[in-house]
Order: C-alpha cells, then structure tokens, then sequence
C-alpha cells in the first residue's frame, strides 16, 4: 500500500513538473529547432552525402556548445528584463550599441533572403511557383503575430518546431545500417581521407550553423516578452537543454539520411538532395522537400521577430507580441517591412542569390564575436546579475567555447571570402 | 509634398538617435582592465575583417 502511494505521490509530482514545464517551455526549444534553418539543414544533407556517418560524433560535440551559449540568455533576460540590443547600449555605449544594432538588422535581413530561397526552392520541387510561396508565406507569417498574444505565438511556432523532427522518421525509412552508425558515427575519429581542407571547411560550416547572432539576440528577447522571471530559470535552462538535444537529433538524422542515400554525392543544397532522393524514394524526396520548407519558414519566423524586437528596445518602440497592432505600430510595421523585404528581393529575376547567401556568412562573423563577448561580460556584471553572475566553471566552459567559436566562424567567413583558401 | 515627408521623417530619425545616444551616453558597465581588453580585441577584430573586406573588394575590381 505503502508502495503504491509512493508511486502515485512521484506521479503527481511528475505530472506537476511537467505541466509546469509546459507553461515556461518555449524560447529555449523553439530557438535551438529554429537554428536547424534552411541553411543548417543545407549544410547536414551535404556534410552527410560527402561524409557519411563519420561526422555525427562532432556534431554531438554541439551540443554543450549550443546549449552554454544560449542558456547565458535566459539568464540576462530573466534578470535584466532586458534585450539583448537594449543591454548592449545600455553596458556598453552608443559605439558598441549601434554597431550590434545596424549590424543584427543587416545579418538578419540577408538571412530572412537565404530562407525565403531555401522556401521556394523547396515548394519549387513540387512547381509550386515562388511568388505564391512568398505571398503565402508572408501572409501567414503577418496572421502569426497579430492574434495578440506572445502565448498563442510561440504555441503556433511549437507545431512547426514538432515538423521540424520529419527527419527522424525519415531516417529510418532509408534503413541505415545500426551497427554502421554507431561504429562509424560515435567515436570521434577522422574520415579515410583524413584531415583535408574540405572536411576542416566542413567542420566550420557546421560549428557556423549552430550559433548565429540572431539566436542570441531572439531568445534573450523572447525570455522578456514571455515574462519569465529569475525564478524561472532552471526552468528556461531546461528548455534550452531540450532544445539543444533535439536541435543536435535533428542534425544527426539529417546526416544520416543523405549519408546512407547519397554518399559519395556533391550536394549544394538541401533542394538538390530532396529531388536526388526523389529519384531513389518519391516519398523521402518530398518529406526532404517538406522538411526543408519548414526549416526555412522556422527560421523566418523567429530572425523576423529578433529584428523586430530589437527594434523596439532600441528606439523605445512598444516591443511586445502581447500589444495589439494599435499598440505597438512601428513594431509590427519593421516586422512586415523585413519580410516583404525579403521576400520581395528573391522574386527579382537574376537577383545575387549566391552573392547574398555568401555575404551573410561574411557579415555574421562580424556581429557573432562581439555578442558572444559582450554575453560574457555582461553576465560576469555582479551589479547587473547579482547571483545569477557566471561561475568559475561557468566562466572556464564559456569561454573555451566563445574562443573556439570566434577562431572557426571567423575562418569560415573567410573561408567565404577567399573560397580556394581552404579547398 | 514628398519631400516635406521625407525631410520631416529624417528630422525625426535624427532627432531619435541623439536622444539615445544621450540616453546611453555613459556606459553602465565598469570599465576593469579585462573588459578594456575585450574591447579591445574586438576593435582590432572588426579593422583586420574591413581590411580583408576591402582587399577582397579591390581584388574583384581588378
């Protein structure tokens, strides 16, 4: 009997803390889904179809990356009531504050361009034609934010968070040997042909795609906009936690996918490979094809809103999804400024498609640094954080991490710049 | 018409940037000597990237 209460009482627990969970869920999870972009979905299908499995070892490797990096927001926003753009200006001065400023709404506007070309290269597949993608895009992206609600917001972005995981069941649709994943894919060890420029081009692809700028700036925001307050913490480190670990699944699935169907295969982008699959499995192609729509549409959703956001915190504008559009004007006008924009820019025949998806690499290796130092240095502020301040340990992971970051973004922005470099 | 708009538009942007210039004139945080060398760092990180920017674009010109 003993036993029995026992067991309800953990239940009732349990239950508790996930209903619990469920409510302060959502900037962590939805920003780490959100990362696995049209851009990072391109870059897993080509690291997977040249690689094979021998890579997905480093790419568990993200995981306390993503997650020490992103968890670092959850505690300035939850302490300062503060975005990431606001904190900037108001720590470090106007010099610092504008440059982060103009150069966040420059890498996010060339991003929204890249997603809105992974988008329409996707429906493409199925000739649906670009401006019918773009218009329906930017319409229901418009209805997403003006229901009213920061709540009903992030609860729409979790459906396609939730479609963001098709690769999962896709990777076990192609029947990847088990054995071969696991021998090939976990302990870290270097491909056959060892330690190339490509696979080092490769690797910094990879590491460029699991922290950008925005991500930074867009959840520290989402944490203010929500509402979360210090004693939400554990709860929003959790949240990123989880979100890290399925950002890290979705990656490997991905890889394994065009690992066992398309090795040996060049692939440019993740389009290429949906309509290569096709020619082997009509289904997987068109889930690849679907999967990668949603990773560009998950990406738009969330750098539109951290322009947006940033916005508002630096001209004093009301920022918040929770105002109505009478409320909060030029916040809603800069979000669908930025993504008809956008939009409008991939409709532009013979537009520099390659040039701008080049430039946005260029440009992120500009901002990426000094968000990631002026993160660490405003959460060792003891006067700004109090007990929330970085820990020795805290202080010795994120910087190691930070170090590594800014080293390989910077040469892969290079590497963009000056491509025979590192081939 | 025109004009006047965008004229009156620019006088306000204007106007907004001195305003928070002012408004976050003095830096909030303290300035220690790690945090004078991470400024540092990112200012010499900022010019070698201009500079490579600028040679790629002398390079393509050519």
């Amino acid at each position: 009997m003993d036993f029995l209460s026992n067991l309800f009482y953990k239940y009732r627990r349990f239950a508790k803390a996930l209903k619990l969970y469920l409510i302060l869920a959502g900037p962590g999870l939805i920003v780490m889904l959100a990362d696995n972009d049209a851009g990072g979905i391109t870059t897993y299908a080509a690291t997977g179809a040249k690689y094979g499995y021998d890579l997905i070892w480093f790419l568990v490797l993200l995981l306390p990356v993503a997650y020490y990096v992103q968890e670092m927001t959850v505690r300035l926003g939850a302490v300062t009531k503060r975005g990431h753009a606001e904190a900037i200006f108001d720590a470090f001065g106007p010099f610092w504050g504008w440059f982060s400023f103009l150069d966040l709404i420059l890498v996010n506007w060339l991003t929204l361009v890249t997603e809105f070309i992974g988008m329409t290269a996707a429906l493409g597949i199925f000739g649906i034609p670009p401006i019918i993608t773009i218009l329906v895009v930017c319409a229901v992206m418009t209805l997403m934010v003006l229901q009213g609600k920061y709540w009903t917001w992030e609860k729409i972005a979790f459906l396609f968070c939730s479609l963001n995981l098709i690769y999962i069941p896709l990777a076990f649709m192609v029947h990847p040997s088990v054995s071969a994943v696991l021998n090939q894919g976990i302990i870290p060890h270097l491909p056959a042909d060892g330690f190339t420029n490509a696979l080092f081009f490769f690797l910094m692809a990879n590491i460029g795609t699991t922290i950008a700028p925005w991500m930074i700036f867009f959840q520290q925001s989402a944490v203010v906009d929500k509402g979360m307050r210090e004693k939400d913490i554990p709860w929003g480190k959790f949240d990123t936690l989880i979100g890290s670990v399925f950002t890290v699944l979705v990656a490997i699935f991905c890889v394994i996918v065009t690992g066992t169907v398309l090795r040996g295969m060049n692939i440019d982008s993740a389009a290429q490979a949906s309509i290569a699959l096709m020619a082997t499995d009509k289904y997987l192609g068109t889930l690849l094809a679907i999967g990668l729509f949603n990773a560009g549409f998950l990406g738009a959703i969330c750098i539109s809103l951290a322009s947006s956001w940033a916005f508002g915190e630096v001209f004093g504008w009301a920022h918040s999804l929770n105002h109505r559009v009478k409320e909060a004007p030029w916040f809603y006008a800069s979000y669908a400024f930025a993504i008809l924009t956008a939009g409008l820019v991939v409709l532009i025949p013979n537009a520099p498609l390659v040039l701008i998806t080049l430039f946005v690499q260029v440009i992120a290796v500009t901002l990426l640094p000094a968000a990631l130092v002026f993160l660490l240095l405003l959460l060792n502020n003891e006067e700004l954080m109090g007990k929330y301040k970085n820990s020795l340990f805290q202080n010795i992971i994120s910087t190691v991490i930070i170090g590594s970051i800014i080293i390989l973004s910077t040469l892969y922005g290079i590497s963009a710049l000056f491509p025979d470099l590192f081939k | 018409m025109v004009l006047e708009f965008i004229t009156e538009m620019y006088e306000n942007l204007r106007d907004k940037v001195r305003e928070i210039n002012r408004k976050y004139a003095t830096p909030r945080i303290r300035m220690t000597r790690g945090v004078k060398i991470a400024l540092l760092f990112l200012r010499l990180y900022l010019i070698l990237l201009v500079l490579l920017l600028g040679y790629k674009f002398v390079t393509l010109l050519k």
